[in-house]
């Protein structure tokens, strides 16, 4: 059972860790991007192609996925945010979508349809604590998963940088009347977002390895983890993650593999039965 | 009137060139190619598209067919069924004679329909048993079926490597289930019972609960029946949770991407296959090896000999025939062909493929090297 709860919230963990960058666009501009499954993606393939096809070693292809994404994140802002930001949120969500259809195809060109994997910085040992096996990977992801959870607090509530995306986020006009320049800050959060979405592709990686496709399982188990913890929050999205990984987990080794899936979704309706709002957040009904 | 005389040279030329294109057409000897181009089935797809535009170059290097050219009608059939039909109307509006179908079978039982009243030959190299079931005249496999190679692996599991307690993990698609069906069949035929049956989706990333499960029920073999990508997680995650019982996995293991993503867990796995391209020492596979990764700069997998050897087959029918599509048909049904896997002879059911093979993977500075640890070939006596 412990081996089950350990690998359970090493997943929970890469299902929160993908999920944080979402929020932030989230709570920054009101629009849910449904494409953010395949900018992780990107993070990972930048990261493949600085370690594997020009030889980088690892800690410099990790810098250049942070470059690359950084440029992703303020291309997908100026063309797939930008342009419709004072349209309809549902014109937003299609724009996503596109977008999302658009990385899928490129991905395809560009690294083909076999999947990858990029190597770990912790290679690929196991560590042993009684009979439960952890692979050195998973402990980075704990660690990583832990310290961007503290890292975004403290960047929201101690710096200025962090206050002023805060401000953007609740009253676009009232944060502009204060000298704030809307525009910018928006700019900033889809490159903060790109860049947690590059942490995530690169950490994901070598467990899940990268295909077209992994965006999508990608984006549906974040959407999953952020509803079930309360949309627009990040404890809730930890909390989210680890209970939805958990549940996985544990319903596929002692209930039923086969209909692991059905289960997952039927404790998520019950969760959004019982508690509308999730764990954390606000009622999923006001937010539509 | 000046613009009228131009009009009327203008519709000449254009009536010109359309009777020239109609007449280059006729020339050429149209052949369906249906395959997962896109999507994350063309990891598949695409190798299978490269084996017949390998079938076609060669033969179109020796002046084609009877002096006409092969000309492959390429189409795209995705990740789903709507997409395998679209693929289908489109080569179908090309008139080609025969088509050269894709590898899944949930896309192939879509296209069945269609190909019935068109009355038109499928080739494919899928392994799900119930498509030569299904009555359809017009389908042929070139593949071994699922009937034949799981039975292979369960009694390779009993009688080689001495199983009693084997445990089963497959996919939840039409491949997954319908290899299920038959290995419980066969380890009852054999009087072994699983000791634990998994079931996971093609997508899943983490395996740790069904691995948990078989752990517990402390098998002595665990056989698989899987897709590329879950093939990898599964052999991955069963070697960093240090479960060391022996893995009979399905032909995806055989994938050399599939060897890049498993790394040190390949170690003692074995793996059905119809064929190996990338070691078999046989001559003319390592020539046709080395041609394919010339050409598409990629390693050919084991699905891709037999789709190659499917193309030769089709190619050698239209040669006999011509491009009639019932005389194709009848023809494939009464000849064999002898390609770079093995024999292939269509029984009353249109299954070809009655060979297999058994290899065991050991890995040597980083790379996993198969040996042949058993053939079985049962040709002609099915």
């Amino acid at each position: 059972m412990i081996q089950e709860i350990v690998s359970g919230l090493s997943i929970g963990c890469i299902y929160a860790m993908a999920g944080f960058g979402f929020i932030l666009i989230y709570n920054a501009v009101g629009a849910v991007n449904f494409a953010y499954g395949e900018i992780v993606m990107f993070g990972g393939y930048f990261g493949y192609l600085a370690a594997n096809s020009l030889g980088l070693p690892l800690g410099l292809a990790f810098m250049f996925s942070l470059v690359s994404m950084a440029g992703l994140g303020l291309l997908n802002n100026y063309f797939a945010y930008f342009p419709m930001k004072h349209r309809p949120v549902v014109t937003v969500i299609i724009a996503s979508i596109g977008m999302s259809t658009l990385l899928r195809n490129g991905a395809l060109a560009i690294w083909g349809p076999d999947p990858v994997k990029i190597r770990s910085f912790l290679g690929d040992g196991i560590l042993k604590l009684g009979n439960v096996v952890i692979p050195r990977h998973q402990v980075l992801i704990f660690v990583v998963t832990a310290f961007l959870f503290a890292g975004q607090y403290l960047f929201f509530s101690r710096t200025s940088i962090g206050r002023k995306l805060e401000a953007t986020a609740q009253d676009q006009e009232a944060a502009k009347l204060m000298g704030i320049r809307v525009n910018r800050m928006i700019a900033l959060t889809f490159v903060l977002s790109a860049l947690l979405a590059s942490i995530a592709g690169f950490l994901l990686a070598p467990l899940w390895f990268l295909e077209p496709d992994v965006g999508l399982y990608i984006i549906v188990k974040a959407f999953i983890a952020i509803v079930i913890g309360g949309f627009g929050s990040i404890p809730g999205l930890m909390l989210g993650g680890l209970f939805l990984g958990v549940t996985e987990v544990l319903v596929a080794s002692h209930l039923t593999s086969q209909y692991k899936d059905v289960i997952s979704f039927l404790i998520l309706i019950t969760v959004l039965l019982v508690l509308p709002q999730g764990f954390f957040g606000e009622k999923i009904a006001e937010k539509v | 009137m000046k613009r009228f005389g131009l009009l009327v040279v203008f519709g000449i030329l254009i009536f010109c060139l359309s009777f020239l294109q109609t007449t280059s057409a006729l020339a050429d000897i149209q052949v369906g190619v249906i395959g997962s181009m896109t999507s994350g089935l063309a990891s598949l797809g695409q190798r299978q598209i490269n084996s017949a535009k390998l079938a076609a170059d060669e033969w179109n290097a020796k002046g084609g067919i009877n002096g006409q050219k092969i000309k492959l009608v390429i189409e795209d059939s995705g990740d789903s069924t709507t997409m395998a039909m679209t693929a289908l109307d489109r080569v179908l509006n090309e008139k080609v004679c025969a088509i050269l179908g894709p590898i899944y079978s949930f896309q192939l039982f879509a296209l069945f329909p269609e190909v019935q009243k068109e009355k038109i030959v499928l080739l494919s190299t899928s392994g799900t048993r119930e498509l030569t079931q299904k009555g359809n005249a017009w389908y042929f496999r070139l593949y071994p079926h699922d009937g034949f190679i799981k039975e292979v692996c369960a009694t390779f599991a009993v009688e080689e490597l001495k199983s009693k307690r084997p445990a089963l993990m497959c996919v939840t698609t039409e491949y997954g289930k319908s290899g299920h069906e038959i290995l419980v069949q066969t380890l009852k035929k054999l009087g072994v019972q699983p000791v634990a049956e998994t079931w996971h989706e093609k997508s899943d990333k983490d395996m740790t609960g069904q691995l948990m499960t078989v752990k517990r029920a402390n098998p002595d073999v665990i056989i698989s029946q899987a897709h590329p990508s879950d093939t990898a997680q599964l052999l991955k995650q069963q070697y960093d949770l240090g479960i060391k019982v022996p893995h009979v996995a399905s032909s995806a293991a055989s994938m050399p991407t599939v060897h890049d993503l498993v790394g040190d867990g390949m170690e003692g796995v074995y793996v059905e296959a119809a064929a190996e391209p990338n070691y078999d020492p046989d001559p003319a596979m390592q020539a046709w090896t080395k041609r394919y990764l010339e050409k598409f700069n990629t390693s050919p997998d084991s699905f891709a000999v037999p789709y190659y050897d499917s193309a030769n087959f089709l190619f050698e029918a239209i040669k006999a025939v011509g491009p009639d599509r019932a005389k194709i048909r009848d023809w494939l049904e009464k000849n064999g062909h002898k390609g770079l896997a093995g024999q292939y002879k269509f029984d009353a059911e249109h299954n070809g493929a009655y060979f297999a093979l058994m290899l065991k993977y050991h890995m040597e500075k980083g790379k996993a090297i198969p040996s042949v640890v058993k053939k079985y070939d049962f040709t002609g006596k099915q």
